[in-house]
């Protein structure tokens, strides 16, 4: 299969509300793709779209070659929502063992509490779970089913360092074993760490899409930083050989000039002025 | 996995989570039992009045999770996200609110137990097994327009005004409905609009039992009557939620 997910022209309104306009996108196997926006860029509603709890008005979204509404399909899909509760009476293990009933083979129980360092809680309610502890346990849920693909709504948000690192690896394990994932966020740290494709969303339009190093190639300015007066000094330009040249010229006492390529947050501003 | 397996594991986790509720178990299971103690047996003096405070009392119990507790719990339900995360898995249609009538059913027959074990602790309550068998089939079958009344107001009225609107639909209607004492000592207004009622009809449909007496035709068919306008009234709220929700 070429594409594990496919999505064209969708437009989804609420009300007079315009969310989605014309919106098209693919994803392929063994891929990370990283929906990237401001809020109210259009991200969680897509991804509802995409599990079938929120219907396009136009358009086409198919996951593996139909839709979110097939049983068989959902059981290919691990998803995790940008927020997250869990029936608070109910022990960690508990809400785990009832995702893992609607599945026919599941992963074990236990295996997914220790790769989530979840065993230790395992007979804690998930009400006194902390919001890293419920991102771990969401994402252990999503991937109960050893699903193909994971749609992950802001996954990482209101998470610690630690807690990151560990989603952050069990994503890219996943991609590694032929998973492809789709995850929205606008942690742009996020995107350049995991993604091998950005989509930049803004007020529901694809404003850009392509690699990593495709959408930073988007912006043609240089960073250049410099030490002048034992001040540092940091300039953004077109021509990096120009501006040290003149530098050169005006017989300045300057030191450590490093040249760099844009940032990912810098291509993203730059490419939301450009729209 | 099948239907009924998935029902199964709903309705176990659902019931799980509610035993763990220490207001849920002590407002649906003890609290009638307690009003029986105090208000109920103290009263029965006069010859089979133990029987008919002891029906009525099983139907305040049941009322108390089929109306209250489905109302309140459909409606806080359905504004978390774990309402919509189980809705992305692949589970069947209708088992949410399946597993909810199941435990519903389980949570009323402690009900129901606690108010009999009240009574036959403490009173000298006398009921044959034909009588036991059909208690059980009128205080089930009568509880049916009731459980639609509580979805209705579940789906239509959201979580942050449910409990006063529940609150008041029970204790009202079991009040003027006689569950609390017998209609013919109610306010002569109240006594007016009483017969009309969905808990007037229940009571007097486990009263009849009690007293020996037919069960008055007029007071069946309002409880079919009400179950079919309920039944429907689900029906396009369900619709209505599902277009609202997922739409």
């Amino acid at each position: 299969m070429k594409h594990v997910i496919e999505v064209e022209n969708v437009k989804k309104s609420y009300g007079s509300q315009i969310i989605l306009q014309n919106l098209s996108f693919t994803v392929g196997p063994a891929s990370i793709v990283a929906f990237l926006g401001p809020n109210g860029a259009g991200k969680s509603t897509t991804l509802k779209i995409l599990m079938g709890l929120r219907k396009a008005d136009q358009g086409l979204c198919k996951i593996l070659g139909s839709t979110a509404h097939d049983r068989s399909i959902k059981a290919q899909i691990g998803y995790t929502s940008q927020e997250l509760s869990f029936p608070p009476h109910l022990f960690v293990k508990e809400v785990i063992r009832f995702v893992a009933t609607h599945f026919v083979e599941p992963l074990p129980v236990d295996d997914l509490l220790k790769r989530f360092e979840l065993t230790k809680l395992k007979n804690n309610k998930t009400g006194g779970l902390s919001g890293g502890e419920k991102r771990r346990l969401g994402l252990a849920c999503a991937l109960m089913s050893q699903p193909q693909i994971l749609i992950l709504d802001e996954p990482t948000t209101g998470l610690d360092v630690e807690s990151r690192q560990i989603l952050w690896a069990e994503i890219k394990k996943f991609k590694k074993a032929g998973g492809s994932v789709l995850l929205s966020t606008h942690d742009l740290t996020e995107a350049g760490a995991i993604a091998d494709q950005v989509i930049v969303l803004d007020e529901g339009r694809v404003l850009a899409q392509g690699s990593l190093s495709e959408i930073k190639s988007r912006v043609d300015y240089k960073k250049i930083s410099y030490e002048l007066n034992s001040e540092l000094k940091i300039e953004y330009v077109k021509d990096a050989d120009q501006f040290v040249k003149d530098l050169v010229v005006t017989n300045v006492q300057f030191k450590n000039l490093h040249i760099l390529d844009s940032s990912l947050e810098e291509a993203f501003l730059k490419i939301r002025k450009q729209k | 996995m099948n239907y009924v397996t998935q029902l199964f594991w709903h309705t176990y986790f659902l019931t799980l989570e509610l035993l763990r509720q220490p207001m849920y178990v002590v407002s649906s299971i003890l609290f009638p039992s307690m009003f029986f103690w105090f208000f109920g047996i103290p009263n029965a003096k006069a010859p089979g009045a133990i029987t008919l405070l002891t029906y009525s009392f099983a139907c305040f119990s049941i009322l108390s999770v089929v109306l209250f507790q489905f109302s309140v719990g459909i409606s806080q339900e359905k504004e978390t996200s774990w309402y919509y995360y189980v809705r992305s898995l692949p589970s069947f249609r209708g088992i949410g609110l399946g597993s909810r009538i199941i435990s519903g059913f389980l949570f009323s027959s402690f009900a129901i137990a606690g108010v009999i074990c009240t009574a036959l602790a403490f009173s000298d309550l006398k009921i044959t097994d034909i009588e036991w068998f059909q208690f059980l089939i009128r205080i089930y079958a009568g509880a049916i327009p009731f459980a639609l009344i509580g979805i209705c107001l579940g789906q239509f009225i959201g979580s942050q005004t449910i409990l006063p609107v529940a609150n008041l639909t029970y204790l009202v209607l079991s009040f003027a409905g006689g569950l609390w004492m017998p209609p013919s000592i109610l306010p002569p207004a109240i006594q007016d609009i009483s017969p009309y009622l969905p808990t007037r009809m229940y009571g007097e449909l486990l009263w009849s039992l009690a007293l020996k007496t037919n069960y008055e035709s007029k007071y069946l068919n309002g409880l079919i009557i009400y179950s079919v306008i309920f039944f429907a009234l689900t029906l396009f709220l369900l619709k209505r939620e599902q277009e609202k929700s997922f739409s």
